[in-house]
């Protein structure tokens, strides 16, 4: 049944990755990933929507996978760089090392989870915290928000209004200019 | 297409269930509305963020006595602060210089996890290396790190103490994690100990003879013996 569910709903899935992923080539490899982690989780389903279910789960979080691993790549980059830079002494000397990582500082500082982390540090606080519970304290948002003295429809509505912000933020720097095709 | 365009819709889509029917038509709005586009990917990015910068919980749950008792002790604090407090400014005395993870990159790499730790650090992270460090608490490269952390986080008690630790097993780090005991010690206003520590490294013949040479100066210049 998963492997009938996963190939009738393929165009579904790659539409998923296509749109949390816009700017990586290889949403083909994210979803043979997400294929690999499905067909080895083993999982019984009762029907066809719960299959679905776990198989788009299983590529959401690949692609956030996917989405962390390139903001954690090449964090070395620039002292190894400097390193380089250094034991060259002359600067003459072209080093492949020092350019492929002059390349991939750039595609770094390209990457939108970074230029997240910076909109985010400029909100205010309340709208920081209502994103730190509906996105990091997924399995506890209502106690949190009970026990912080707050509505979770509060919580909701500021989450709303912080992502809009940085989402504004992201316009106004650059980040997301080609991607705004209205 | 107004109905669409929720938001709460996106963050179902990342975190609920959904018929493959409603992701279809939300994939289609996708192609078609920018914004829409824009705010998933938003709160794709804030979900696959390692850590969201804690902050201070909400006021609305302490109420009007638990305020009133903050103000009192806010109040109380200030008061000690400005009768207790040294006169020099020993933040501007104390270094401020990290000392450099570089060295250690191509030998530190016992496990994953302390390898990222120090990428942390050299990052200027303190606050999560810190954390990640404290999992390695005999490791002598995580203990002088963490040490080292603590100290930018300006959590001095807690530096002194485990620069303590980290220069007890001897070795390399003797000299560095007392170079930062010392400056740690001047940072909490304990200037008799920081002023012995110094002097120990100033008699020493390693690297931070002359640094310590220089702070003791400027300590005696603001507070004389």
């Amino acid at each position: 049944m998963l492997e009938r569910v996963w190939y009738e709903n393929r165009r579904i899935l790659v539409g998923v990755v296509k749109n949390l992923l816009p700017d990586f080539p290889w949403a083909e490899d994210i979803l043979q990933e997400a294929f690999a982690k499905v067909v080895a989780a083993r999982r019984p389903f009762r029907n066809e929507r719960e299959a679905f279910n776990f198989i788009r789960k299983t590529v959401v979080n690949t692609s956030l996978e996917e989405l962390r691993r390139s903001a954690r790549r090449r964090r070395l980059g620039p002292v190894v760089a400097e390193w380089t830079r250094q034991s060259l002494q002359t600067g003459t000397v072209e080093d492949p090392l020092a350019q492929m990582i002059r390349e991939e500082e750039r595609e770094e500082k390209r990457s939108l989870i970074n230029e997240i982390r910076d909109s985010l540090a400029a909100l205010p606080v309340e709208q920081r915290e209502a994103i730190e519970i509906v996105f990091k304290r997924r399995n506890a948002v209502l106690a949190t928000c009970k026990r912080r003295g707050l509505a979770y429809s509060t919580v909701r509505s500021r989450m709303l209004v912080a992502v809009d912000r940085i989402r504004k933020d992201l316009r106004r720097r650059g980040v997301f200019m080609n991607h705004g095709k209205e | 297409m107004a109905r669409q365009c929720d938001p709460t819709v996106l963050l179902e889509f990342l975190q609920d269930d959904m018929s493959p029917e409603e992701t279809a038509h939300l994939i289609e709005h996708l192609e078609s509305c920018a914004e829409c586009r824009e705010r998933l990917q938003v709160m794709a990015g804030l979900a696959a963020l390692d850590r969201i910068e804690a902050v201070p919980p909400s006021g609305a749950s302490y109420g009007k006595i638990g305020l009133l008792a903050a103000g009192l002790l806010i109040a109380l604090l200030l008061t000690v602060v400005y009768r207790e407090a040294p006169g020099p400014r020993f933040s501007e005395i104390a270094t401020n210089r990290p000392f450099p993870v570089f060295p250690l990159q191509t030998r530190a790499t016992e496990s994953a996890a302390l390898s990222n730790a120090l990428e942390r650090y050299a990052e200027g992270g303190y606050g999560e290396a810190e954390r990640l460090l404290a999992a390695f608490p005999d490791h002598p490269d995580a203990l002088f790190f963490r040490g080292v952390s603590l100290y930018f986080l300006e959590r001095f008690e807690e530096a002194v103490s485990v620069l303590e630790e980290a220069g007890a097993s001897g070795g390399e780090w003797e000299e560095p994690a007392a170079w930062y005991r010392a400056n740690a010690l001047l940072r909490l206003g304990a200037t008799d100990r920081a002023r012995q520590a110094l002097q120990r490294l100033a008699r020493s013949p390693g690297s931070y003879s002359n640094q310590a040479e220089e702070i003791l100066q400027r300590l005696a210049e603001a507070v004389p013996d």
